[in-house]
């Protein structure tokens, strides 16, 4: 008799269990029938709805939330609140995401950084107060010889005084728009900024003579687009740097005691060199 | 202690979908900083007619010579916008359109240095300006371009 008590019992606790289990899985049925609603309606106006692909995003959110809002709703208001959280955390995810901007601008592309010569170097400890940026980056250098509007330590290109001294020289292009600056043999002459602008320098050519060479590069302004002309002369030759540069890259070497710079606008017209670079 | 497990990993479901949804949404065209290619698309058919060019600098002169670096700018009698200028190159080059210095002008330079040589540039009927008008005929402008004559590599000083 006590046997069949016990089993009744046993039967009972049983039938009781398995009824707690189906309220249960009506209740979720239930909650995540209305997640879904919610998230189908949540979907829709953030755009995923409509079907195709974009549905399935929105879907699996959907069935997601069900799932979760089920598994909430059965564990009673402490699910609800997680929920509340993680909404707030995907929220902020989502902004962060759409605000921040990660690409820095005017970056070079990887396969033009790679295609740098390994003698590039870029600038360093350029004063802020330098008037303008120096090809010549050693202190010992000085401007000995600027052009003929602007002569600097007693000598002008183009002047009276030069074209008595080299008349050979006298009457070439932009000769008298040039600056030298002094310099050892074998000093790397650094590709300038032009107005505090970065300049992304592109190699042209060199023109080759018996001992030494000249290299020749464009300019353009990263920042206004203007384009420069630049040419580097008494340079060791192949000392030229092929390919894209930016500005505090070497662009050559000096040959011999000093590099005479010429440059130029994109409008064809020299500009003085000396007023450019080198100012102090 | 299984619906706690169940909710947990619900959330993180939530989460993964929700984090990867927005990176797709945020994802844009490929670039890698590169220069975009000359554009010589089809201009559209529909011409109004109102666009023309009013000015050019520097003056078309085939016997000038130009420094690989010249820049030409291009005015017009509307506000114009570098996207709506259809153009070809010849020989075909490289070239950066961008805004000049009022709302009419366009500056036309090689992305490096023109080619030596006469190069034409050809802007095509059918290029807009800002408020839609169309140029109904092609505009072509050429120039000669010449490393300038310069010292030669030996010279002493």
């Amino acid at each position: 008799m006590d046997d069949f008590q016990d089993q009744q019992n046993e039967q009972d606790q049983r039938r009781s269990g398995l009824l707690d289990r189906v309220n249960n899985g009506v209740d979720l049925y239930r909650s995540g029938k209305r997640a879904l609603k919610l998230g189908r309606l949540a979907s829709g106006f953030l755009g995923f709805g409509g079907g195709g692909a974009s549905t399935a995003a929105g879907g699996a959110a959907a069935a997601g939330a069900e799932t979760a809002a089920g598994a909430a709703a059965a564990s009673g208001p402490a699910g609800w609140v997680i929920i509340l959280i993680v909404s707030i955390i995907v929220f902020l995810i989502i902004f962060i995401a759409f605000f921040s901007d990660s690409s820095p601008a005017g970056a070079f592309p990887e396969d033009q950084s790679s295609a740098q010569s390994s003698q590039s170097t870029q600038p360093s400890n350029v004063a802020p107060e330098l008037a303008t940026d120096c090809p010549i980056k050693i202190s010992s250098s000085q401007i000995t010889c600027g052009s003929k509007l602007n002569p600097i330590s007693g000598c002008g290109h183009g002047d009276a005084d030069y074209c008595s001294k080299w008349p050979q020289n006298c009457g070439f292009s932009g000769l008298n728009f040039a600056m030298d600056v002094s310099a050892p043999a074998g000093t790397p002459i650094f590709l300038p900024t032009v107005k505090g602008n970065v300049i992304r320098w592109s190699y042209l050519r060199e023109e080759r003579g018996r001992s030494e060479a000249i290299q020749k590069y464009a300019g353009t302004d990263e920042k206004t687009g203007e384009k420069y002309y630049i040419q580097f002369h008494h340079t060791v030759s192949g000392s030229g740097n092929l390919g894209l540069h930016q500005s505090g890259e070497v662009g050559g070497r000096v040959n011999t005691n000093h590099v005479h710079i010429q440059f130029a606008s994109g409008n064809s017209e020299w500009l003085d060199a000396s007023k450019y670079f080198c100012a102090r | 202690m299984k619906k706690i497990i169940l909710l947990i990993v619900s959330l993180l479901i939530i989460l993964i979908i929700v984090f990867v949804s927005s990176l797709l949404l945020k994802r844009e065209p490929i670039n890698n900083g590169a220069q975009p290619p000359p554009r010589q698309t089809t201009p559209p058919t529909t011409k109004q007619g109102s666009l023309s060019v009013t000015s050019v600098e520097p003056t078309q002169n085939i016997n000038a010579e130009r420094f690989p670096v010249q820049q030409v700018k291009i005015s017009f009698n509307q506000t114009i916008n570098p996207d709506g200028i259809f153009y070809s190159i010849s020989p075909a080059q490289e070239i950066e359109i961008r805004q000049g210095n009022s709302e009419n002008e366009i500056i036309i330079s090689p992305s490096s240095a023109w080619e030596e040589g006469i190069t034409t540039i050809i802007l095509l009927a059918g290029s807009s300006s800002t408020t839609g008008e169309y140029l109904n005929r092609d505009f072509e402008y050429s120039l000669r371009v010449k490393f300038p004559n310069t010292l030669p590599p030996d010279f002493t000083e």
